[in-house]
């Protein structure tokens, strides 16, 4: 197994063009786990490590955030991010242990596409985008299309995720990430990303996504529309939650059964989306 | 680990420069304790679960079999056996000792190198709850953790009454 250390984009992309199977590496905190375990063995890595730029994470002006691909999640969890962002330094807080966290990056995670893992629905619920850049050059897609299976990202053979894109959270908007777990810093037996947006106590707007429940972060239309116009009563809030509970495909292992995943759904949104509310209502 | 394709890895190992060979898919733990004969990071889980191997690498705490050998070129690692001049370590040793914090003794290296980055980092002395948050990512298959935590609890504050006159949180 060769290991190349390019220090731009231009020059990873084009070392993973003409490698069969090469594998980027970045905080490689699951990747060289499972070169350890045998799962995985790659003729070439390409690790990130010395790319310029790609651990920037930059607030801009209008609220908006800018992370690179190679961010750690320890940064993450400290970054203290503004209304409903505040999904993702909530997620990434709960993301295995500190040790794990100070090296494991942001866009590791996310092309690992581990519907058991945190990011994934925090990204989802924060309407993400993703650039992803190859030999064809630079696409952005929503993170709801970049998950399309279980491991598996909408990214091409080539492709690198350089950055994520989050879009200015709206006034009175608020985030919260909830995650059952049978100990702390395990992967989530089910876990909620909420982000509301919320009016005199009305909400305008909601994306609730689970996490651990099918083979990608799972988002409703009709859940997330069953709370919008509301003011999070408990009947509303029921509803969204048997709408994902009906939608939901979850695996069975050792963390829970299908049965027992689908049981606790409504219950999790109820505490997830409360979580936020009270967020709202928390003195500045 | 050496043999075909290994290639030399300069790091900054105790504070010593080292110039150590990786064979491929070695990890930082095989250098260590392969390469530099550093034995007090144990391998345990070798898939990042178990926090055996726990070290600092560039003053953050790490996981040793999670990081690749080769990918590690100028980094800094600290291991237990580089904690002996530590302040807040040497408190902890005593501690734990006193407390019978130390059963069989195979997860403690990783256990005194994380709660020393927890104490150089985030919390000189920090309170139980933080502790055993920190210490989520060790497992110790014989003490049941009390002892450790209650160990820590008195070490942090030690070092805090030292640093500070005797401030306690």
């Amino acid at each position: 197994m060769q290991l190349f250390h390019p220090t731009t984009v231009d020059e990873a992309i084009g070392l993973l063009a003409c490698q069969d199977e090469a594998r980027c590496l970045a905080g490689g905190q699951t990747l060289v786990a499972m070169l350890n375990l045998g799962l995985l063995d790659p003729p070439a890595l390409v690790s990130l490590r010395k790319v310029a730029g790609l651990d920037r994470l930059t607030r801009h002006a209008d609220g908006g955030v800018t992370m690179g691909a190679t961010v750690t999640q320890a940064a993450l969890a400290a970054a203290d991010l503004p209304g409903a962002l505040a999904v993702l330094s909530a997620a990434a807080q709960q993301v295995a242990h500190p040790a794990i966290r100070n090296f494991g990056t942001v866009g590791g995670a996310l092309c690992h596409a581990d519907p058991a893992a945190d990011l994934p629905p925090a990204f989802v619920a924060a309407d993400a985008r993703m650039t992803a850049i190859g030999p064809d050059g630079e696409r952005s897609l929503s993170a709801g299309d970049f998950f399309v299976d279980y491991l598996t990202t909408a990214l091409t053979d080539g492709e690198i995720l350089t950055e994520i894109r989050l879009p200015p959270p709206p006034t009175g908007s608020v985030g919260a990430y909830l995650k059952f777990a049978r100990v702390d810093g395990d992967y989530a037996t089910v876990s909620v990303a909420v982000t509301m947006t919320l009016e005199n106590g009305v909400c305008r707007a909601a994306r609730i996504v689970l996490g651990s429940c099918a083979a990608r972060p799972l988002r409703l239309d009709a859940a997330d529309a069953a709370l919008a116009g509301t003011q999070l009563d408990t009947e509303a809030v029921a509803r969204a939650g048997a709408l994902l509970q009906e939608g939901a495909d979850p695996l069975a292992d050792m963390r829970g059964s299908a049965e027992y995943r689908r049981r606790i759904i409504p219950g999790l949104v109820a505490r997830a989306v409360e979580a936020a509310r009270a967020r709202a209502e928390a003195p500045a | 680990m050496t043999g075909a394709g290994a290639v030399p890895v300069d790091i900054t190992a105790n504070g010593e420069p080292l110039t150590l060979l990786a064979g491929p898919g070695a990890t930082l733990l095989d250098l260590l304790r392969d390469g530099a004969q550093m034995t007090g990071s144990k391998q345990g889980c070798n898939s990042g679960v178990c926090g055996a191997c726990t070290v600092l690498v560039d003053g953050k705490t790490a996981r040793a079999c999670l990081m690749l050998a080769a990918d590690c070129a100028g980094r800094s690692v600290v291991t237990v056996e580089g904690l002996d001049d530590d302040p807040h370590a040497a408190a902890l040793r005593e501690e734990m000792a006193a407390a019978g914090a130390v059963q069989c003794g195979y997860c403690t290296p990783g256990i005194a190198v994380a709660l020393t980055g927890l104490f150089r980092d985030a919390a000189a002395a920090p309170d139980a709850e933080t502790i055993r948050h920190w210490l989520g990512g060790n497992i110790c298959r014989c003490t049941g953790y009390v002892a450790i935590v209650e160990a820590a609890v008195r070490a942090g504050q030690r070092s805090v009454g030292a640093d500070a006159g005797a401030q306690t949180p």
